[in-house]
C-alpha cells in the first residue's frame, strides 16, 4: 500500500487506523458511544450512522458493577486471526487486572424478524416477540468463539463439539435455522445442547473484507476497587504484532448501587432434567449466577423443584444454591408448570375439601422449608393470565394458600374498557399481580390500595432483539409507574417445554405457540451464552439502582443542616419530581445520558466533585 | 557522449520535478497556535515548524518561477491560513492600485483557489500587494466581499501576505483531500505568472490543482473558546424538534434542558468542534428530512463532552 493510501485512510474521518510494523493491513475501529442500542450493526451497515468523534473508551461505573462498551472493527482486505486484549488498568494507587474485562464478538445470525421491530421504544405496549416467518440477520449472540455459530447467506450451523477433551474430540456442525427443527436426530435432540461450548476467553477471528465486526466489553468493577480514574487500552493483535490499541479510562465512582426495585424477578425453569440430567443442579447455579449478574436478583423459583419430590430435596438443594449466590431475605416466587402447585382448578369444575387438605398441606410444607433458609414470605403462582371466571375460579385454592401462610401471584391483566381485569375478580385476595403490557399508573394504585404489589412483563417478553428497549422498559420507566418490580418471560425457553423448546430453543424457526424462542441467553453445555438484549436488560436495571442511590442520597441530603447540601438535595429533588411525573419513552431520548445526569446529581449530594482528577 | 544520451539522462533527472509538479501534495496540519494576522511570516511563531510549498511553476512552459514564491497553510481554530512570502527584489516597483473587488489579478497579487471535497464549485481569493481583496465562485461568478481577511506586509526583497479563510465560507471542514492551488501574478519589467501546481492554460484550471491534504487533528486537543463560539451560534441557528403529541410545557422543558446542555459545550475537543460543524454544514447542504439524523448525531457529540467531565477534561481555552 503506497503512503498516500494509507493517508488517505488515516484522514477519512474520525475513524481510527492501525498499521502495525511489518503489516500491510489496515483495520479500522469506531468506538460507540452508546452500546446499549436497538440499531443493528450488520456487516454492511454505513457505520456512519454510529460514528462521533469518540476517539477512546471512557466507562462510568460502581464498585462491583458490571458496564458495557463496545466497537467495531472493519478492514479493506480480508485478515484472519486477530484478536483483542485488555491492558491493566493503572489507578492513582491500584490496578485492575486485564481479567476485569471481558471481550467477546457480537454474532449477527438468522433470526426470525418479528412482528413490528422499530427501533425506537414507543411509549405504548411492545412486543415484537410474535413468529413472523421472515429470516432477517440480527445481531444477537455474544461469543468468546466466534466459530460457535457459523453463518452463510441462508442458515445458521451451530458447532457441536463431541467427546470434548478427550483424544477423540471431534466437532461437527449442525443446521439450526431450517423451519421445524435442528438439523438432528431425535435421539441427538435430546441433548444436544451438551455439546455446546463456548470458550472461556476471546478466540482469534476472522474479518471479512469491507465488513464490520462488532466487538462487545464488560467491564466488572472489583467490589472493592477504590474509587478514581484507571487508564489503560484495548490491544488489536494478529498473532504478536499489535496493530493497535484504542485508549480506556474507567472511573470508578463512590457510590454504592441498591437494589432497583422490590421484585427484581423473571420467569425461570429448572434446566431440562433430559438434557443436562446428572449436572442439572450445577446448570442451575450457572444460570443462578448469570442472572444475578445481569441484575435479576431473585428469579422465579422453579415449580418442578417443589412438586416432583414431596420430600422437598430438590428445593433444598437448589435454595441452598440461591443463598450460597447471595440470594438471601427476599420473598420466594415459586411458578412452573404446575400453577397452584398442581392443583387444577376451571370454572366448570369445583376443588374438593380434601383437596384444599392436600394443598394446604403441601404449602406449610414448602414453608416449613424455606423458613430454613430464613425467606421472609413465599408467593405460589395461580394460573397463568387467567380471566374472568377462570380466574375467579381459584378463590377457594388461594384462600387455602393464605390460611396455610403463603401468598399467591399470577400473571394478569388491568381493566381495559368493558374487559375486567385481574383487581375487579382477585384485588382482594390476589397478593401480587404480574400485569401484562406497558405499565399503568392507576393499575398500580388500585393493588397498591390493596396492600398488594404490581410487576410488569410482556413488555415486551424475553427474546426480542432490542437491548434498549429491555433497558427502558425494565427500568426507571417501572419506577416511574410506581411498580413494584419486572417479572417478564422469560429467562431462555430452552427448559419451559421439554418436548419443543429444549429441543430447538438454538433454532428460532421453531416456534413456541406464535413466539419466537423467548431466550434473553442460550444454554449450552456449562451454562449459558449471553445477548446483546440481556445486557441491555441489565443496564436497565442499573438505571434503577443508580436512581434507588440517587433517591437516598436525596433523602438523606434534605435532612442534612448544610446549606450547600440542602441546595444539591433541593436540585436533586426537583430532577426526580419531573422524572418522576415523565415517561422516559417519550421524555428521554438518551438513557445514557440519563444515566450520567443521575450520577452527577449523586456525587454533589455527597459533596464529591464530578470533575475527577486525571492521574 | 552524443546528445541524444545527454538528452535521455536529462530527461529522467527532470522527470521526478515534473511528477512532482503534476501531482503537488500539500499535507495541511492544525497548527499548535494562532497566526497574528498581520503579513509578517518570518516572525509569527505559528508559522515557525510549518514547512513550506514549493517551488512555482511558471505557467504554461512549467519551467521553475524566478523569483520564487513560498506558501505556508494550516488549520486553527475555524480557519484556513495561508502565509505567502513573494520574493520580490524590485519591491519598489510593485503594482497594487486597484480597490477591493477590482480586477487585482491584473496587478501583483496573489490568488487561492479551493475546491472542498464532495464539491463541484471552487472559491477563488485574490489579494493584491495592497491587502486589498477580491473573491469569487468559479470562472466568471464575482461576489461582494465574504467574511474573510487579507494582510499583507512589504520587506526589502519580498512582499508577503497572510490569509484566513473561515471553513463557514466552504460548509464543509477540514478533513480529507480537497483540491486547490496557491497562484502569483507579478506584474512588475516583465509579466509572470507562476503557481504551486503546475498549470498550462490559466489558473482556474481545477483539474491540475494540487490536493490540499488534511492531517488528522488530534482530537482531545483543546478548542479555542471562539470555535465554541461558532459551534454554539451554529446550534442555535439549527430548526427546532417539533414532536408530535408534545405539550407547549414540554417544549418549553426541552429548551431549558438545551439551554442546560449548552454548558457541556465547554468540554468538547477539537474532534468534536469540528465533528458538530461537519454535522450542521452538511446538513445544510442536504435534504431537511436530514435533520433528525443531525439532531442524533449533535446530540451523541455532546453526551461525550459532557461524559468527559466526569474525567476531568475540561478543554476550552
Amino acid at each position: 500500500m503506497t503512503h498516500i493510501k494509507k493517508l488517505a485512510y488515516v484522514i477519512a474521518g474520525v475513524f481510527f487506523v492501525f498499521a502495525g510494523p511489518g503489516i500491510t493491513e489496515v483495520v479500522r475501529v469506531f468506538p460507540l458511544a452508546h452500546p446499549v442500542t436497538n440499531k443493528r450493526i450488520l456487516p454492511d451497515t454505513d457505520l456512519l450512522l454510529f460514528s462521533s468523534s469518540v476517539s477512546e473508551i471512557m466507562v462510568l461505573a460502581c464498585p462491583g458493577e458490571y458496564e458495557p462498551a463496545s466497537f467495531v472493527l472493519r478492514t479493506e482486505e480480508d485478515m484472519e486471526g486477530v484478536t483483542a486484549e485488555a491492558a491493566e488498568l493503572e489507578g492513582k494507587e491500584n490496578a485492575m487486572a486485564p481479567g476485569n474485562v471481558d471481550i467477546r464478538v457480537v454474532k449477527c445470525w438468522w433470526q426470525d424478524k418479528g412482528i413490528g421491530y422499530r427501533e425506537e421504544t414507543p411509549a405504548r405496549l411492545y412486543n415484537p416477540t410474535s413468529y413472523s416467518a421472515v429470516k432477517t440477520l440480527i445481531p444477537e449472540l455474544l461469543l468468546h468463539d466466534d466459530s460457535l455459530v457459523k453463518v452463510d447467506k441462508e442458515n445458521n450451523y451451530l458447532k457441536l463439539v463431541f467427546e470434548k477433551g478427550s483424544p477423540a474430540q471431534r466437532e461437527e456442525y449442525v443446521l439450526a435455522s431450517r423451519e421445524g427443527g435442528i438439523d438432528l436426530p431425535r435421539e441427538k435432540l435430546d441433548r444436544y445442547i451438551n455439546y455446546i461450548y463456548d470458550s472461556p476467553t476471546l478466540v482469534p477471528f476472522n474479518l471479512k473484507r469491507k465488513e464490520n465486526k462488532q466487538l462487545w466489553l464488560t467491564i466488572k468493577i472489583p467490589d472493592n476497587a477504590a474509587p478514581g480514574v484507571y487508564k489503560g487500552e484495548v490491544r488489536i493483535k494478529k498473532g504478536q504484532a499489535v496493530l493497535g490499541a484504542i485508549p480506556m479510562k474507567v472511573r470508578v465512582l463512590p457510590i454504592k448501587l441498591l437494589p432497583p426495585y422490590h421484585v427484581s424477578s423473571i420467569y425461570y425453569y429448572m434446566p431440562s432434567g433430559v438434557t443436562y440430567q446428572e449436572r442439572q443442579f450445577r446448570q442451575f447455579r450457572k444460570e443462578t449466577e448469570n442472572l444475578l449478574a445481569h441484575g435479576v436478583f431473585n428469579p422465579v423459583f422453579p415449580t418442578e423443584l417443589v412438586v416432583r419430590d414431596p420430600g422437598l430435596k430438590d428445593m433444598e438443594e437448589a435454595l441452598k444454591i440461591r443463598e450460597e449466590l447471595g440470594i438471601r431475605g427476599q420473598p420466594l416466587f415459586i411458578c412452573g408448570n404446575a400453577q397452584n402447585l398442581g392443583f387444577s382448578t376451571s370454572e366448570n369444575s369445583a376443588v374438593t375439601p380434601s383437596q384444599l387438605e392436600e394443598l394446604k398441606k403441601k404449602t406449610r410444607d414448602i414453608l416449613a422449608m424455606a423458613g430454613k433458609f430464613n425467606i421472609p414470605e413465599v408467593y405460589f403462582y395461580g394460573v397463568d393470565e387467567a380471566k374472568g371466571d377462570r380466574l375467579a375460579a381459584q378463590r377457594p385454592l388461594w384462600e387455602a394458600i393464605h390460611q396455610a401462610g403463603g401468598k399467591v401471584f399470577a400473571a394478569g391483566y388491568i381493566s381495559e374498557g368493558e374487559q375486567r381485569g385481574n383487581f375487579e375478580f382477585a384485588g382482594d385476595i390476589q397478593n401480587l399481580l404480574n400485569c401484562a403490557g406497558y405499565p399503568s399508573r392507576q393499575e398500580a394504585a388500585k393493588w397498591h390500595s390493596a396492600g398488594h404489589k404490581i410487576t410488569c412483563y410482556a413488555n415486551p417478553q424475553g427474546g426480542a432483539e432490542v437491548p434498549e428497549t429491555y433497558r427502558r422498559n425494565f427500568g426507571v420507566l417501572l419506577w416511574q409507574y410506581d411498580y413494584d418490580g419486572a417479572m417478564t418471560w422469560l429467562y431462555q425457553c430452552g427448559h419451559y417445554h421439554e418436548n419443543k423448546g429444549a429441543l430447538n430453543t438454538w433454532n428460532d424457526f421453531t416456534p413456541l405457540v406464535c413466539y419466537k424462542a423467548a431466550n434473553m441467553v442460550y444454554p449450552a453445555a456449562d451454562g449459558v451464552i449471553d445477548t446483546l438484549e440481556w445486557e441491555g436488560y441489565r443496564e436497565g436495571v442499573d438505571d434503577a439502582r443508580y436512581l434507588a442511590a440517587l433517591v437516598a442520597a436525596a433523602k438523606e441530603a434534605r435532612e442534612s443542616k448544610d446549606p450547600k447540601m440542602k441546595d444539591a438535595a433541593g436540585r436533586a429533588n426537583g430532577f426526580l419530581a419531573e422524572l418522576k411525573q415523565g415517561d422516559i419513552n417519550r421524555d428521554v431520548e438518551d438513557m445514557d445520558l440519563l444515566r450520567l445526569k443521575m450520577i452527577d446529581l449523586i456525587l454533589k449530594l455527597k459533596g464529591e466533585d464530578n470533575e475527577q482528577e486525571n492521574n | 557522449m552524443n546528445k541524444r544520451i545527454i538528452k535521455f539522462l536529462l530527461t529522467l533527472l527532470l522527470f521526478p520535478l515534473e511528477l512532482k509538479a503534476e501531482s503537488a501534495d500539500a499535507l495541511i496540519p492544525f497548527l499548535s497556535q494562532q497566526p497574528v494576522l498581520d503579513g509578517r511570516i518570518a516572525d509569527d511563531i505559528a508559522w515557525k515548524d510549518i514547512a513550506p510549498l514549493g517551488p512555482f511553476y511558471l505557467l504554461k512552459n512549467g519551467e521553475k518561477a524566478v523569483p520564487q514564491t513560498a506558501v505556508r497553510v494550516g488549520v486553527w481554530g475555524d480557519s484556513l491560513y495561508f502565509g505567502v512570502v513573494a520574493i520580490e527584489p524590485e519591491v519598489a516597483k510593485i503594482k497594487a492600485k486597484l480597490n477591493d473587488t477590482e480586477d487585482l489579478w491584473t496587478e501583483d497579487s496573489i490568488e487561492v483557489f479551493i475546491l472542498p471535497k464532495g464539491s463541484k464549485d471552487y472559491c477563488q481569493f485574490v489579494v493584491n500587494a495592497a491587502g486589498k481583496r477580491f473573491n469569487g465562485r468559479n470562472a466568471g461568478d464575482v461576489f461582494p466581499l465574504w467574511d474573510w481577511e487579507a494582510k499583507t506586509y512589504k520587506d526589502r526583497d519580498c512582499w508577503s501576505v497572510e490569509i484566513r479563510i473561515p471553513f463557514l465560507l466552504f460548509n464543509a471542514i477540514p478533513s480529507g483531500v480537497w483540491r486547490g492551488n496557491i497562484c502569483r501574478n507579478r506584474r512588475i519589467s516583465q509579466e509572470s505568472y507562476s503557481s504551486w501546481a503546475s498549470q498550462q492554460v490559466s489558473f482556474h484550471q481545477s483539474g491540475k490543482w494540487g490536493r490540499l491534504i488534511f492531517l488528522p487533528c488530534d482530537a482531545s486537543r483543546p478548542v479555542s473558546s471562539d470555535l465554541v463560539g461558532i459551534v454554539k451560534k451554529e446550534l442555535d441557528s439549527l430548526p427546532g424538534r417539533e414532536t408530535e403529541g408534545v405539550s407547549k410545557r414540554m417544549r418549553e422543558k426541552g429548551k431549558a434542558a438545551a439551554r442546560e446542555y449548552f454548558s457541556c459545550l465547554d468540554y468538547l475537543t477539537l474532534g468534536d468542534a469540528y465533528a458538530l460543524l461537519g454535522e450542521i454544514w452538511g446538513f445544510r447542504q442536504r435534504e431537511k428530512s436530514e435533520l433528525e439524523q443531525l439532531r442524533r448525531r449533535t446530540a451523541e457529540i455532546k453526551f461525550l463532552a459532557f461524559k468527559r467531565r466526569f474525567f476531568k477534561e475540561r478543554w476550552v481555552k
